[in-house]
């Protein structure tokens, strides 16, 4: 099916469905004898009909008891995700054209839909009643339409990924040249000294084994000590202290893999991160992950495999799974779980970049497909 | 009884659906700028819920209609998906200009605004209808850049039409104030996309009409999020609304092509213009 097929396609499908979820609804209502409690021009923020008050979970759990204003709220959500699917659709098809700028305009239109389904809704949202958060690293949940869209734009961003690592031909080796190498190592210790002054200012050693890094932390130390194992192992042939300092980037660079875009999900849902304050801490950790990531490329065992963007694909996978649950924080077993994944997903990514695959030893990585 | 006064209530929202779906397709400027002067005029429905209302529709609208044309290829899909950069953001900035308008209380700015720009797109839309598809050749280097090219079939004439658009960066500009008042008045604001492509980048009328409808679905998403998020989106309004502008659009259309003279057209056009005026003077608080 070319383009212009499933594109009429979802259109006509999305459509479809959100008309007759709505007459559904209306038929319930007219059998039930009630519109939300309210008559004609009496709409107002006060009836309990309006759409600031209502959840995914609501509508959800208001359609399986066949309530009717449930069921005309899901033919609604149908119809706003029908053009942004038709965007995210479009994303495939450009990448699969190897149509590189068509592709990037694309994902900037599904970023100004994200913008507008999830960043500006939280902050009239916070506008309207400043959150009393303390916690730093503390996030609260997307609303109904927020982790919809989040999950459109996280999954279409994994599949986008697996579909890239498919067509990978080869392995990539960067190979920078000294200079380049030089000022990446200077960036990266000077990212590094930011970070260590800025934790060490907001954290004591008892309060981080008390647990003040939150509940993510023994899982993200024990799979970083693992991924410093196995790529130690992997570069023991350059000599020790270049495997211990692969092993000590590599696990670095694993937790930013998962940091960067979870710090960019989560932006517009921590309270804390947009003050002046949560800004820096922002601007430290991004500036941290980076250079660490941009780090590998120093290394002498690196090469970017096709398994290790299939890890990634599977993180971004992992991360749309968490979105459906809100992208809520993970205090309870599921999300706790999911979090957990998609950060070992994070560190598998980096660690098989170590790994060369055993059919195509050395530098002359050359793969048919 | 209170079932009875439901029914009568769906019953009349239905009517006004389908009304402003069958007059938006005749006119071809959509469901949603001749609905929320009926809500707001007639029933006195607040303009906040006309507007998410009709933003809402005109998704269902435009993409219905969409899906036919982009079938025939007659959209052309990148250089919609170019302009919709600027339709998306600028749809996000008027409907937070319209949530700050709201929140001061300044309701009537909206009637008066929607009713200039009611009046403004009248004209426009008017000369569409006289004009045949010229030769284009005009050419810079975002034709080549940005792949402004394309060809459709062309069923009139019997044979495949090339052509290609050029001022790129006009057409965003256009795109730009076409999503402001898209997400401010919670129209579509079709016309004034078709402006931009038509007369910005030069590209033929027929291609233009049809990206135009590719796009508002688009447009609407974007800006129908923050009246979402706002709780102006209310579900007793608009259910049967969109039903009703599903299924006038479609009768419309079948009106379109069963009558071949303008006459028609140019009888709504005129309708409209009183509406237009209705709603300044609603603004302005003389009606």
């Amino acid at each position: 099916m070319g383009m212009e097929e499933s594109i009429s396609l979802i259109l006509r499908s999305g459509v479809a469905l959100s008309a007759l979820l709505v007459f559904i609804g209306i038929i319930l209502s007219i059998t039930q004898g009630q519109a939300g409690g309210f008559s004609l021009s009496q709409a107002s923020l006060h009836t309990q009909s309006n759409s600031s008050s209502i959840n995914l979970p609501g509508i959800i759990s208001g359609s399986l008891s066949l309530n009717g204003m449930s069921f005309i709220f899901l033919g609604f959500i149908v119809l706003i995700a029908t053009p942004i699917i038709r965007v995210a659709m479009s994303i495939f098809y450009f990448v699969m054209q190897r149509n590189y700028l068509y592709t990037i305009i694309t994902a900037v239109v599904l970023a100004n839909l994200m913008i507008a389904i999830l960043v500006v809704p939280q902050l009239l949202q916070g506008a309207a009643q400043p959150s009393a958060q303390t916690c730093i690293f503390c996030w609260s949940a997307y609303g109904t339409l927020g982790s919809l869209l989040a999950f459109v734009a996280l999954f279409a961003i994994g599949i986008a990924i697996i579909l890239l690592a498919m067509r990978m031909d080869k392995s990539i080796s960067p190979r920078p040249s000294k200079v380049i190498s030089i000022v990446l190592i200077l960036l990266w210790i000077i990212s590094m000294l930011l970070v260590i002054n800025y934790f060490a200012q907001s954290f004591t050693f008892s309060g981080v084994l008390a647990g003040d890094m939150g509940p993510i932390f023994p899982i993200t130390s024990l799979l970083a000590i693992c991924s410093f194992a196995a790529i130690a192992y992997a570069s023991r042939h350059d000599g020790i202290p270049i495997a211990i300092f692969s092993g000590i980037v590599g696990a670095l660079a694993g937790i930013m893999v998962f940091e960067i875009p979870f710090m960019l999900i989560t932006l517009p849902l921590s309270g804390s991160l947009l003050g002046a304050q949560g800004g820096i801490l922002f601007g430290i950790v991004m500036f941290a992950a980076i250079t660490t990531i941009s780090m590998l490329s120093t290394l002498p065992e690196i090469s970017l495999t096709r398994r290790s963007v299939y890890a990634l694909g599977a993180m971004f996978m992992i991360f749309s799974a968490w979105a459906i649950e809100g992208f809520a924080y993970p205090s309870t077993p599921i999300i706790f779980l999911l979090n957990c994944a998609a950060k070992a997903m994070g560190f598998l990514a980096v660690t098989l970049m170590f790994q060369k695959p055993a059919n195509a030893p050395g530098k002359k990585n050359a793969r048919r497909r | 009884m209170v079932g009875a006064l439901v029914l009568v209530y769906l019953l009349i929202m239905f009517a006004i659906g389908i009304a402003s779906g069958i007059v938006g397709a005749l006119t071809g400027l959509g469901g949603g700028i001749v609905s929320i002067p009926i809500l707001t005029l007639m029933l006195g429905v607040p303009i906040e819920y006309a507007a998410g209302a009709s933003l809402i529709s005109t998704i269902a609208t435009s993409s219905g209609a969409a899906s036919a044309y982009v079938k025939d290829k007659l959209a052309n899909i990148k250089i919609g998906m170019s302009l919709e950069i600027a339709t998306t953001l600028g749809a996000i900035a008027g409907a937070l200009i319209a949530a700050t308008i709201y929140e001061q209380h300044l309701q009537q700015d909206i009637f008066v605004l929607f009713g200039i720009v009611l009046l403004l797109i009248i004209y426009p839309t008017y000369k569409e209808y006289r004009k045949t598809d010229r030769k284009i050749t005009n050419k810079d280097w975002t034709t080549n850049f940005f792949q402004l090219k394309g060809s459709y079939f062309d069923k009139a004439r019997g044979r495949i039409v090339r052509y290609s658009g050029y001022r790129w960066w006009l057409g965003e500009a256009v795109m730009c104030l076409a999503g402001v008042i898209s997400g401010l008045l919670g129209v579509g604001s079709g016309a004034l996309k078709v402006v931009g492509m038509d007369w910005g980048m030069k590209l033929p009328i027929k291609v233009t009409t049809s990206t135009s409808n590719f796009m508002i679905g688009v447009t609407a998403a974007a800006g129908s999020a923050v009246y979402w998020a706002l709780g102006y989106i209310d579900p007793f309004i608009l259910g049967p609304i969109v039903i009703g502008i599903l299924a006038g659009s479609y009768i419309g259309s079948i009106i379109l092509q069963k009558t071949q003279g303008s006459s028609i057209r140019l009888l709504f056009l005129a309708a409209l213009v009183i509406l237009g005026a209705e709603m300044i003077l609603k603004g302005i608080g003389v009606a």
